[in-house]
């Protein structure tokens, strides 16, 4: 039994024994299973660490390589204003933006992916693009295939982003599986060593990873934390058809439906719109009004760029925001969007709000004249006339020019700025675009100190003490204008005004009616030519005269706003005044009759014609605007520049001699004498509009203006209106017969102004302000120099009639809205057609180019020089004409109503030599079929559509006229309504040589707040994404003042999208906002200023030098014939949706790119598939890169969560 | 008496011109087409002429018509007086750019404003061309070019529609239909007109001795002048170059 015992002990040790050993084997076992996890885990962890070190270093490198096609693409050499700061002017318009991969460039209709800009190839884009770095990817190494590790990035992963289209366009599944023309052009690895990127042929050790990577333009795209409207406002054509910003864009043209964009909204800008429905969690409905108003008024008020959340708190809750396209994904999956919308949307987009303006360095020089103090000398010799900025407006340094490049102008002495910022030596100038929101302190009644801590002069340089009269202007120099580059030195921002000088081409202003006669005499303008044309040649003026009208078209009421340089020299001062909508002068008449019962006197009185052009706002005939005056007067006086040779009356001559038998002798104008006409206007209640020419001849017409004057009653023997009281500016009375041989030797002729060519009458026409001043808001010098002689014998009307030779009935403007260019002498007044047959109110025809009205005054052969030398049909005489219909139009083509003999064509030049349309330039076009040739040589108004010409009359054509808005932009293009002061020619926005399209670039809206001047929610007009234009122009208002309240239909909007891509896809990419207008077309190559100038002179069609958008739009299938292509403001709509929403200097790009760190594995032969992935990152990198100064305006990494 | 005059006008034009600048640039042959310029560009700042008009038909118009013009001119002052029909005259004097007019009809002077820049001083020839050169004949014992066109009568009667520099009448559709028979008598060793003759009207150029003495205008001429330019620049000052 012991040995039993001792026998069991020793089985137990056994068992222990092996328990023991097994024990310890389980720990070796555990040891080492562990410590190869462990090894695992860290050789991941260190693969992954690599993997992000190479995919940082890969998105360096790619960046390096965007700057360097900056730089390759741009001008030389490149400027570099101050230290450390270079310009990059692209030399052309291609080298705007991204180089599209040839591969992906090629892909068209269902293949294409209007996103992809290019991808990591093997295929050096610089076979095309020498502006592209050399491709880095190594052949054979397509990022679609597997590893040796069976690893791989298929097209599907690559559109994580949704940034392609999807294969299945209509899916629900969010399955990202791409076109298949994806596979064609994926991206391929760029192999990493321990030096750096290689392109290798065959596996190498010294490989330690690679990356790829897609590059797509998120800019254009819409930005989804700035994007679309709530329901309540859907469709608004006055809110959302105004557009302005891109929160006007409507979503639901990218594949959303407007409950889904409510829920966006609802869950965005909670605070903001308060809504009175709907959860956190759940959707929202934004249809009540509050919702919409509340809305709107954030949008169009901010001024934060959309960079930060409205501060606004309600319901404890704040607006929220995207912070990563991951975070849009969730969303959309969470609201069942259409998965294939996404590729319409961005998350990051930033536009830098500052004008970047770059005038084409070989633009035309201003053409003859000679600057300096020879009033004369300002004459042309051949090709229009220049202005006071002959010779001067190239300076040999374009950052000293007048319209120089904006970043070019730096601060040269320090300052702090309007928001607080200092402004160090070598900041920009414009550092900001001007917000026109600004334009509100500049109320009717406000002052200002002469004190640049009061923000109306720091901005405007205007001050006054009275709020009665006019602003004085002086920021610096009392009589001028400061050029950038003066500003420059000056430790201020430069102001509105100076601004509106730098953006303006200073070659189309300033443009008077000089010819190249050698002769100047007061009568050839029927006025004071000499001293209207000294006037008009000045560009500073302009300039002054064009910020008044954008001011007045801004504030509510119809009180002008008067402005004038402080140390104005001149008798009168040069004030300029606002244009509103108001009556204005348009013609005056010399009237001669025979008065009285017994007819013993004769009278001569000078009849003003007024006309209000603009058109009617809504239905009223009545004035607009909030407050209007209502009591107007009409006086004529000397004029200064007739001291000391006073205008005396008449003299007249008798049938039996050749000699005066009488001459008033009483003075003109004293005492208070002559009396004025005094009338009432701009009443709603019925009271006349003007909205037609009127003459004011008759008490009491029209109707309901309670005019009154000095009254003459026909000389009753001449019917059959025996009874009408006629009235006028009284000149002089003469007896009807002579002294000598009474009563048989009656009146023959009778002679205005017998003080000849000295005498110089000026009209002044006035509103009484509510003080009871008079003031003065048009006036208009006018050598009456007139003779009238009985036409028949013995006289069969009461009036005196044009007989022969060189008799004048008075004269005319070209465009009521101005005097620039003067009272033209015109005989031609007699025959002008009332409006209607019946019409009782003295309503005339203008002088709009169809139904015989063309001539307005007298036709002549010249045309190039821009002023027509006229005489009368058949007989000899000499003063100079025009034939003022055609200055509506200006285009190069035969006219269709000619005199006997050639056709010719009619237009005129500005300063520069370039002939730029007016308002009705696209008339004339529809009207030849666009085309010099054949010359259209008949037509009336039964045969051609007067719609577009803004002379037209009648209740059907009121849109074609000039409109003021009475309240704030609403986009930046709205300035585009505003009289430029060139007869019938706004600040247009519709033809490609505009003079104009600059102030869409130097302007915005409103203020912005970024101390970067940064903005988010900026479409890359240069986009290919149809939808996301269609978005931007979706139920734009074509035209504010019908009632109708028509918008851009969807076709319509279709149509411009794909034109504009068409356009900007091809050799003309926008550089910048103003090129939506247009630009110099480089496909006609223009060496310099002086070649420039040349080719106009032969060939002065500015068709054959400009292109732009704006020309594109009335060729399109469903425009091109209606009212929008011809109206210059409907036209216009495109411009106003796209101006303030669009950018074509940044480049926002999403670059996706995956990085794998790892080696090949030993013996490896294939450089893509034998490749062992230890380790792998993926990131989205949204970048904004400033393509002016290649700069880096933001950026935002994403780490994308797979 | 009439060929005295004519002589003296021709060694008179010898004298005055020949061999000075206004002189042709270079001779042709006699029988070719004769050397640019056609005509003087322009005359010697001391000089003076007259114009004679005669017609061949009565006075249609109201107006009178010029009978004659003399011109004088010394430097930058210039005068003219042109007679009219019924006897009336206008006198004017030209001292830079101011022109003082006194009309014979009435008491008063006016200022009218001409620039300065050269001109021809005979717009109403700027139509002739060597396309219109119809040969050379000796015209009272004068070598003359002669020129012959159908023109506009604008081209006479207001050249200035022209303007200054020579234009074809090829181009002249556009002045309507109406033309006349026009012929221009050069002299061509001065390159300056002899006559000027349309269907009803005659004009004869005489040019005479230069003046000996500097023109000194009248007292209220002057004062005219210069009360007319400061009223212009009292009312016409630039503002600041731009």
């Amino acid at each position: 039994m012991r040995f039993h015992q001792r026998n069991s002990r020793r089985g137990v040790a056994l068992v222990i024994i092996l328990a023991f050993l097994v024990l310890l084997v389980g720990v070796a076992i555990a040891f080492l299973s562990r410590a190869i996890t462990e090894r695992q885990v860290s050789n991941s962890s260190a693969g992954n660490t690599k993997a992000d070190i190479l995919a940082r270093g890969g998105l360096d490198i790619i960046l390096g390589d965007l700057n360097q096609e900056i730089v390759n693409g741009s001008v030389t050499p490149a400027p570099t204003p101050t230290p450390g700061v270079t310009i990059y002017f692209p030399k052309a318009p291609a080298d705007a933006v991204p180089v599209r991969d040839a591969a992906v460039a090629a892909l068209t209709g269902s293949l294409a992916i209007p996103n992809l800009i290019r991808v990591s190839g093997t295929a050096a884009p610089s076979s095309q693009s020498p502006e592209v770095e050399t491709a880095l990817a190594s052949p054979g190494a397509l990022s679609t295939g597997t590893s040796a590790n069976g690893t791989s990035v298929n097209i599907s992963r690559w559109n994580a982003g949704y940034m392609i289209p999807l294969s299945n366009t209509t899916g629900t599944n969010f399955d990202t599986t791409p076109v298949s023309s994806f596979a064609s052009v994926a991206p391929s690895w760029v192999m990493v060593t321990s030096t750096g990127p290689a392109v290798i042929t065959s596996p190498t050790s010294s490989v330690i990873g690679r990356y790829a990577y897609a590059i797509y333009d998120e800019g254009g795209l819409l930005d989804m934390n700035v994007a679309g409207y709530p329901s309540s406002i859907s469709g608004s054509a006055t809110l959302v058809g105004l557009k302005g910003s891109e929160a006007m864009a409507d979503l639901t043209q990218i594949g959303l439906t407007q409950d889904q964009v409510d829920t966006l909204l609802g869950w965005r800008n909670y605070a903001t719109i308060q809504p009175s429905t709907g959860s956190l969690s759940g959707s929202y409905n934004l249809s009540d009004a509050a919702s919409g108003s509340n809305y709107f008024q954030y949008v169009t008020t901010a001024s934060n760029g959309f960079l930060t959340l409205n501060p606004q708190i309600y319901s404890n809750r704040t607006d929220q925001a995207f912070n990563s396209r991951q975070d849009l994904i969730k969303l959309a999956r969470a609201e069942s969007w259409s998965p294939n919308a996404l590729q319409y949307m961005a998350t990051f987009t930033r536009d830098i709000e500052q004008p970047s303006l770059y005038p084409n360095p070989n633009r035309p020089v201003i053409v003859s004249g000679v600057a300096g103090t020879n009033q004369n000398s300002y004459k042309a010799t051949y090709a229009g006339t220049g202005n006071d900025a002959y010779g001067l407006d190239r300076t040999g340094t374009p950052s000293k020019d007048i319209n120089p490049p904006f970043l070019t102008v730096r601060v040269t002495t320090p300052f702090t700025r309007p928001d607080g910022s200092y402004a160090p030596v070598g900041d920009p100038v414009v550092k900001k675009r001007f917000p026109l929101s600004r334009l509100a302190l500049l109320t009717t009644g406000a002052t200002a100190t002469q004190s640049q801590s009061n923000l109306i002069y720091r901005y405007f340089g205007l001050y006054r003490t009275s709020g009665t009269g006019p602003w004085l202007y002086n920021h610096g120099n009392s009589t001028g204008i400061y050029r950038l580059s003066d500003v420059a030195a000056l430790g201020r921002e430069p102001d509105f005004f100076e601004l509106l000088k730098a953006a303006i081409n200073v070659g189309s202003i300033g443009k008077a009616s000089c010819y190249s006669s050698n002769t100047m005499f007061y009568y050839e303008m029927g006025t004071a030519g000499y001293l209207q044309d000294f006037r008009d040649n000045q560009t500073a003026l302009q300039i002054l005269q064009i910020g008044a009208n954008i001011i007045d078209q801004y504030k509510a009421d119809d009180f002008p706003t008067r402005i004038q340089f402080s140390g104005d020299p001149n008798i009168p001062p040069y004030e300029v005044r606002g244009m509103e909508d108001l009556p204005y002068l348009y013609r005056v008449h010399n009237w001669i009759m025979r008065v009285g019962s017994s007819g013993t006197q004769g009278v001569l009185l000078f009849q003003p014609e007024l006309w209000n052009p603009n058109s009617y706002p809504g239905s009223s005939a009545g004035l607009s605007g909030t407050a209007v005056p209502s009591y107007f007067r009409v006086r004529v006086a000397d004029d200064p520049s007739s001291n000391g040779s006073p205008f005396t009356g008449l003299s007249a001559i008798y049938n039996s001699g050749a000699s005066t038998d009488f001459t008033s002798s009483s003075p003109f104008n004293s005492g208070t004498t002559p009396l004025p006409l005094t009338f009432n206007a701009g009443e709603i209640n019925g009271y006349w509009g003007f909205r037609e020419p009127t003459l004011l001849a008759q008490i009491g017409v029209p109707g309901s203006s309670h005019l009154s004057g000095t009254g003459y009653t026909d000389y009753p023997v001449f019917t059959p209106n025996p009874n009408r009281i006629m009235t006028g500016i009284f000149v002089a009375e003469f007896p009807w017969t002579s002294s000598t041989a009474a009563p048989t030797d009656v009146c023959h002729k009778v002679t205005a102004s017998p003080n000849g060519y000295n005498s110089c009458v000026r009209y002044y026409l006035q509103y009484a302000d509510p003080y009871g001043n008079w003031i003065t808001y048009d006036e208009q010098p006018f050598q009456p120099f007139d003779n009238f002689t009985m036409s028949t014998w013995p006289p069969t009307t009461p009036e005196l009639q044009e007989f022969a030779t060189t008799d004048f009935y008075g004269g005319a403007r070209t465009d009521p809205r101005t005097s620039r260019w003067g009272f033209i002498i015109s005989e031609y007044l007699p025959s002008i057609p009332m409006v209607g047959t019946s019409n009782s109110n003295n309503e005339y025809c203008t002088f709009r180019p169809d139904g015989g009205m063309s001539y307005g005054s007298h036709w002549g052969p010249r045309s190039d020089i821009g002023f027509v030398q006229g005489y009368t049909q058949g007989y000899p005489s000499i003063y100079r004409g025009f034939q003022h219909g055609y200055w509506t139009e200006n285009s190069i083509r035969n006219v269709y109503q000619t005199p006997p003999g050639t056709p010719g064509q009619r237009y005129t030049r500005d300063p520069d030599g370039v002939p730029r349309r007016a308002m009705g330039g696209y008339w004339s076009d529809t009207a030849n079929n666009g085309n010099p040739s054949p010359p259209v040589t008949s037509g009336t108004s039964s045969t051609l559509p007067v719609i577009g010409l803004p002379m037209a009359t009648g209740t059907g054509y009121y849109a074609s006229r000039p409109t003021i808005l009475h309240r704030p932009f609403r986009s930046v293009a709205e300035l585009g309504y505003a009289f430029s002061d060139n007869p019938w020619r706004n600040l247009d926005l519709s033809y490609p040589e505009s003079g104009f399209a600059g102030l869409m670039d130097v302007f915005c809206l409103n203020e912005n707040t970024d101390a970067n001047a940064l903005a988010a929610g900026r479409v890359d007009l240069n986009t290919r994404q149809a939808p996301v234009l269609n978005a931007i122009m979706s139920g734009a208002l074509l035209d504010k003042d019908d009632p109708t309240m028509p918008q851009l239909s969807g076709s319509q909007i279709g149509t411009l999208a794909a034109q504009l891509i068409t356009r900007t896809s091809g050799s003309m990419p926008l550089t910048n906002r103003a090129d939506l207008v247009g630009s110099w077309n480089p496909s006609t190559p223009i060496s310099s200023p002086t070649a420039a100038a040349t080719a106009l002179a032969s060939n002065p069609d500015p068709n054959a030098y400009y292109s732009g958008f704006s020309a594109d739009i009335g060729t399109l299938p469903g425009i091109d014939g209606t009212p929008v292509s011809l109206i210059p403001r409907q036209r216009e709509t495109v411009m106003r949706a796209l101006a303030d929403s669009g950018t074509a200097r940044v480049w926002n790009l999403m670059i996706d790119i995956i990085a794998q760190s790892g080696r090949y594995k030993p013996g490896a032969k294939s450089v893509g598939g034998d490749f062992v992935v230890e380790g792998e990152r993926r990131y989205w990198l949204h970048v904004a890169i400033d393509r002016d100064t290649g700069q880096i305006l933001d950026k935002q990494l994403e780490l994308v969560n797979e | 008496m009439k060929n005295l005059c004519l002589a003296i006008f021709c060694i008179l034009n010898v004298l005055l011109y020949n061999g000075k600048a206004q002189a042709p640039a270079s001779s042709a042959s006699p029988d070719g087409p004769p050397a640019l310029p056609l005509l003087a560009p322009k005359l010697p700042s001391w000089c003076q002429w007259t114009v004679d008009y005669r017609y061949k038909t009565s006075n249609p118009l109201d107006a009178p018509r010029p009978q004659q013009k003399v011109v004088v001119q010394t430097g930058s002052i210039r005068h003219e007086v042109e007679k009219f029909e019924r006897g009336s005259q206008e006198e004017s004097w030209a001292t830079g750019q101011a022109v003082v007019v006194k009309k014979s009809d009435s008491p008063r002077l006016v200022t009218i404003f001409k620039d300065s820049t050269p001109g021809a001083e005979f717009p109403e020839f700027n139509w002739i061309a060597l396309s219109n050169f119809k040969g050379r004949m000796k015209i009272d014992g004068v070598n003359c070019l002669i020129f012959r066109q159908m023109i506009t009568p604008l081209r006479i009667g207001h050249p200035e529609l022209f303007g200054s520099a020579p234009s074809s009448p090829n181009d002249d559709g556009a002045f309507g239909t109406s033309r006349i028979e026009v012929t221009a008598m050069i002299v061509e060793s001065s390159r300056l007109p002899l006559e000027l003759q349309m269907p009803t009207e005659t004009r004869r150029y005489t040019f005479l001795q230069p003046p000996v003495q500097m023109l000194e205008p009248p007292a209220e001429f002057l004062a005219a002048a210069k009360e007319g330019q400061a009223r212009i620049e009292s009312t016409t000052h630039p503002l600041s170059p731009p």
